[in-house]
């Protein structure tokens, strides 16, 4: 069987494997950036302690694979806690937590791009810190933080797939079936491969066009 | 008006200004001037509380600044500041840039804020440019739109950190005659600035620094004409040579 013949006889695993890499890439987008954006504000905290945790808790994610937080979360909660959590559940809060540190960087980063002069003026002003960060900072930084989360986005994708290996049916849990049952090692593979990058690059497309009409409004 | 007393800034180790003691009267014009690193930046920028002041108190109307808590805003609200990189805020257009603080303060309303904010324009010269983003503006069309900026939360003292030096030659003039405008107001303002011929010709006072110490000070005809401190004369042989 060739590759198109496979993957049109297949297509109902990948359409669901494309459907669940998407919502967990999604779903852990959106929590990340919820939990990323209270990461940022305790590292920018002027509470030392608050800026240590959140410091230390970024690093850690950002330097042990997600394959091994994935397997801590699916395996941890039942030796630690008895619970049973579902594979798909576990995938979700592993990499929403992952993604929470990347994003807290983005958002920081995007927020100390921003000319310290742009401060100045506000605060020179007589406007408060608060409201410097919201009329003047913010409204600036979210040009570099969109398209940044967008690219976060498109790495989240390509990274999930190690949520297979606790049974996640995603895309790549969707090849490894097709490899079993069609008894072909290989071209799954390159089926799947092909998805993915479709995806990815569909996705950074949109972005570039985005990033593109948002510097126009500059 | 300002007080400044036995003020002394390190970075790190550095001394940057060393026991500066001052006194600015209200409508009082002084210019600072000296070599560059000498510590004036670095002393108006204290004034506005941009920089801490490692020791030593400034008094703002009798209030000391460093002792103001939450209080620095509304003190910087009296306190306008010019930068030499203008500083605008690049998402607003200009009538916005003019009208957020005396909004988001409180001090006027939105409508009261655009009149005087037109008000402003036309003194600058630069009502047509009331809806343009500041990217399109010229830089000495910027400076004077940061000048309105700050001029709209109608302060007492303005500050003024080489607000020309950033600009293209031509565009100096324009700058210099708002602010020559401004000091003939009656306005309190200190300039820290590389035109000697305005410090001259606008300033009541002129004070010369130099490594973080106020070396002379004195009106600006006679500083100019008849420095006494060797430095001073130094300093204006260099830079009144051509």
């Amino acid at each position: 069987m060739n590759v198109l013949d496979l993957f049109i006889e297949y297509k109902h695993y990948y359409i669901i494997g494309i459907k669940i890499t998407i919502l967990l890439s999604f779903l852990s987008l959106i929590a990340g950036v919820i939990l990323g954006t209270i990461l940022c504000l305790l590292k920018m905290s002027k509470y030392k302690l608050l800026s240590i945790l959140s410091t230390v808790y970024i690093e850690i994610v950002r330097g042990t694979p997600m394959m091994v937080q994935i397997a801590i979360v699916y395996f941890g909660s039942y030796v630690m806690m008895g619970v049973n959590v579902d594979g798909f559940i576990a995938a979700l809060i592993a990499v929403s937590l992952n993604s929470a540190a990347y994003v807290a960087e983005i958002i920081r980063s995007g927020i100390q791009s921003i000319d310290k002069g742009q401060w100045e003026a506000s605060r020179s002003l007589g406007l408060s810190n608060k409201q410097t960060m919201r009329h003047i900072i913010l409204p600036q930084a979210i040009k570099n933080i969109l398209p940044a989360l967008g690219n976060e986005f498109v790495t989240l994708i390509k990274e999930t797939a190690v949520a297979s290996t606790i049974g996640v049916a995603d895309l790549m849990y969707a090849s490894k079936i097709v490899q079993s049952s069609s008894y072909q090692p290989f071209n799954p593979l390159v089926i799947v491969a092909v998805i993915y990058f479709l995806l990815t690059f569909t996705l950074s497309q949109l972005i570039g066009i985005f990033e593109r009409r948002l510097s126009h409004s500059d | 008006m300002i007080r400044i007393e036995n003020l002394n800034k390190y970075f790190g180790d550095k001394h940057v200004l060393k026991n500066i003691n001052l006194e600015i009267k209200k409508g009082e014009v002084v210019a600072l001037i000296g070599p560059s690193g000498s510590g004036k930046s670095t002393l108006i920028r204290c004034i506005d509380y941009l920089e801490e002041p490692t020791s030593g108190s400034i008094f703002i109307k009798g209030e000391n600044i460093a002792k103001a808590g939450k209080g620095i805003d509304r003190i910087r609200q009296s306190i306008g500041m010019v930068f030499q990189h203008f500083n605008l805020f690049p998402h607003k257009t200009v009538m916005e840039n003019i009208t957020l603080a005396p909004v988001l303060t409180g001090k006027l309303t939105k409508k009261e804020a655009e009149n005087k904010a037109l008000e402003l324009l036309k003194i600058m010269d630069l009502v047509d440019k009331k809806d343009v983003y500041p990217n399109s503006l010229s830089g000495g069309q910027k400076q004077r739109i940061a000048i309105a900026r700050s001029l709209a939360m109608d302060p007492e003292i303005m500050l003024f950190d080489e607000a020309t030096s950033a600009l293209d030659p031509e565009m100096v003039g324009e700058v210099l005659s708002v602010m020559k405008y401004l000091a003939e107001t009656g306005m309190t303002m200190i300039v820290v600035t590389h035109e000697m011929a305005f410090a001259k010709q606008v300033a009541d006072r002129v004070i010369f620094m130099a490594d973080g110490e106020i070396i002379e000070e004195n009106s600006a005809v006679e500083l100019f004409e008849n420095p006494q401190n060797p430095r001073t004369k130094d300093f204006l042989s260099k830079v009144l040579q051509y």
